[in-house]
């Protein structure tokens, strides 16, 4: 009987299970990919709310601080969101007629809080906590991006855990002063740089820092029982 | 044999990119049946007759509205503030006005910075950074906010602003959530600051504060062109860092 294939099949044939597996690695590696997109994370995509509320007026272009709605960020886990009665706080008068701030006038009459859409989401076996991060010199900027700029909020983050640890690693690489933690451009500008007469280097003033506020050491902050706990 | 083989073969595979792509699906563990903030994206209902923690008049830095004289110190409080090292130069001494009642701790620099602080961002809006009552949000249309500097509220106790701020007055609404009670009490001892600052005079200022105006003069006629004058220079009020 002849042959049935050629000697030559025998490269061929160990060739096939050399790409097999490479192509396996390719499709895990796409999916993991996938994974870290806007489209798994949401990232970068600005969620509709039942009213149009902009940072971008409130903080940028009014020069509000977080902290008048987000009161709670420097003490609690939450960074809290505005009752009804902040808005009507200013809105009593303000715009007391327009029709983007019906929804607002009703929950004031009605005493129902008005149901945001939420943007940022960690899921339940995450713990997070604001008022650690705020008070030890991580500014709202670094994680949440340029809020003043955004006419409706999305994230600029992934929120995953690779994006804690990250930071959790090096803390250095993004800590600030702690009272620069709602300043919006940052690191300083030449237009806001009037406190830092020699720039600031994050490379120099970072870790300065990082002792100054006495950081706990990275193998704690990321020990799994600190997040999953 | 070989039919068991492919089997397997496809029982892994079906194994490794399940637990790989199914890992960051949405899953049970992700939204656990327990109480967070903001679950549904807003503020749960607060049933009624509940009295959330700290609100209580019996917090004690919240003292009773007194008669006049009575409060715990009558006697002006010298604030002095800590000078940087490297120049050495005293800032300007200032006593803080308590007004009649005073307040219910010692005026220190720290409850100051606080104050500043907390008024700035819950103020300062409506009030601007000067508390000359023309922030940005009254810019924009709001009913024109108080001047502290008038005769009026100069001379009102220190109670009363504490007062305003728990129970609002007229178009402002009330800010008892947005600042504990500790709180208000220092934004009202910044008040008291910025009440002074306004009313000091250049010849009062001590040498590094002067010379901290003049740089400021000279910078400001750079910009403009128009020179400032100093013997009506703001002083910013924290007593020390004036700037
Ligand atoms: C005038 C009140 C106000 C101010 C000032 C304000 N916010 Fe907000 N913020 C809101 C409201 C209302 C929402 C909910 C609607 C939305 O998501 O846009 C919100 C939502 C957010 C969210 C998304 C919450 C979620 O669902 O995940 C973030 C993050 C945030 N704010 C950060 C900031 C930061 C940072 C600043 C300061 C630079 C700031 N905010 C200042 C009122 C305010
Ligand atoms: C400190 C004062 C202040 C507070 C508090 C405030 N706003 Fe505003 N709001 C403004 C001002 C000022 C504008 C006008 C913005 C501009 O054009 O710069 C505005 C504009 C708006 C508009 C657009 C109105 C229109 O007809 O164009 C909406 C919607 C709005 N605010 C919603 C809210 C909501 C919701 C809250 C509560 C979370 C809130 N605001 C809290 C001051 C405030
Ligand atoms: C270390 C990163 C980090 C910093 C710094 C940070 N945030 Fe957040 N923020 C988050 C994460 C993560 C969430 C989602 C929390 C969740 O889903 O439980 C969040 C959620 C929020 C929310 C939604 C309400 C809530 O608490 O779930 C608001 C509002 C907010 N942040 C405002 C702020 C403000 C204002 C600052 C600055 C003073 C700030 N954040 C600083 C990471 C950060
Ligand atoms: C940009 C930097 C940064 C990012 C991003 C960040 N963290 Fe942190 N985190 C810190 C710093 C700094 C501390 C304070 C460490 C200390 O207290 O010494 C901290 C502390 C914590 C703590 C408290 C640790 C303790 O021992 O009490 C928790 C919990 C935490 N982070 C969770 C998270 C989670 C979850 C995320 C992602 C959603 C996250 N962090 C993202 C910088 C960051
Ligand atoms: C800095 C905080 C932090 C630390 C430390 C941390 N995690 Fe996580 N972990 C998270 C967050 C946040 C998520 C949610 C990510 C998401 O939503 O995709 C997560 C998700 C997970 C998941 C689920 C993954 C998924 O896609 O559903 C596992 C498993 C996990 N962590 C294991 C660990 C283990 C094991 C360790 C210790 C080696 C650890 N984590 C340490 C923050 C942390
Ligand atoms: C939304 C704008 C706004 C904000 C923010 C605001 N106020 Fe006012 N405030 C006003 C207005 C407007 C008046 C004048 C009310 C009137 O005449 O009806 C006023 C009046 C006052 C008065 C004077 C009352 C009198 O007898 O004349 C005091 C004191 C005062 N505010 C203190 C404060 C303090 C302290 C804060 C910060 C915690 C604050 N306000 C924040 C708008 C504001």
């Amino acid at each position: 009987m002849p042959q049935l294939f050629h000697r030559s099949t025998n490269t061929l044939a160990r060739l096939s299970i050399v790409l097999g597996i490479l192509l396996a690695g390719g499709v895990l590696w796409l999916l993991l990919q996938a994974n870290r997109t806007p489209f798994v994370t949401q990232a970068f995509i600005a969620r509709e709310q039942p009213v149009q509320f902009s940072h971008k007026h409130h903080v940028g272009d009014d020069g509000i601080d977080c902290r008048y709605c987000h009161t709670t960020v420097e003490t609690t886990a939450s960074a809290g969101m505005p009752a009804t009665k902040t808005c009507m706080n200013c809105h009593s008068q303000l715009f007391a007629n327009s029709p983007y701030l019906e929804i607002v006038r009703e929950s004031w009459r009605s005493g129902q809080p008005i149901k945001w859409t939420k943007v940022h989401d960690l899921p339940d076996f995450a713990y997070f906590n604001h008022s650690i991060h705020v008070n030890k010199g991580v500014g709202c900027s670094t994680c949440h991006g340029r809020v003043d700029l955004m006419p409706l909020m999305w994230n600029v983050a992934s929120l995953q855990m690779e994006w804690c640890l990250e930071c959790h690693r090096n803390p250095e690489k993004f800590i600030r002063p702690k009272d620069k933690i709602t300043e919006m451009e940052w690191p300083p500008t030449e237009s806001n740089s009037a406190e830092f007469p020699n720039g600031w280097n994050q490379a120099v003033d970072g870790p300065k820092l990082v002792k100054e506020y006495k950081l706990q050491p990275t193998s704690v902050l990321t020990s799994c029982s600190t997040c999953h706990r | 044999m070989f039919k068991a083989r492919t089997r397997n073969a496809a029982l892994a595979a079906t194994l490794i990119f399940g637990v790989i792509g199914g890992a960051a699906c949405r899953q049970d563990m992700h939204d656990n049946p327990k109480y967070k903030p903001y679950r549904d994206g807003a503020i749960r209902e607060i049933p009624e007759g509940t009295v959330s923690r700290g609100s209580l008049a019996l917090n004690p830095v919240a003292p009773k509205v007194t008669q006049s004289g009575s409060g715990q110190n009558t006697a002006p409080v010298q604030v002095t503030p800590a000078t940087s090292p490297a120049d050495g130069a005293a800032a300007t001494q200032v006593a803080i006005p308590v007004g009649e009642d005073g307040f219910p701790f010692k005026v220190t620099k720290a409850i100051l910075d606080r104050g500043q602080n907390r008024y700035e961002i819950s103020c300062a809006p409506c009030h601007g950074k000067l508390g000359d009552g023309n922030g940005m949000i009254v810019m924009r249309g709001f009913r024109k906010a108080s001047s502290y500097h008038q005769e009026r509220l100069i001379k009102a106790p220190s109670s009363y602003f504490y007062d305003v701020i728990t129970n609002g007055f007229g178009a402002m609404y009330s800010y008892a959530d947005q600042l504990t009670p500790e709180d208000r009490w220092k934004v009202v001892a910044y008040i008291r600051a910025l009440q002074l600052s306004q009313s000091l005079n250049y010849s009062e200022l001590a040498d590094k504060d002067k010379r901290a105006v003049d740089e400021a003069d000279r910078k400001l006629k750079e910009k403009t062109g128009t020179p400032h004058s100093a013997q009506t220079a703001q002083v910013r009020p924290t007593g020390g860092e004036s700037n």
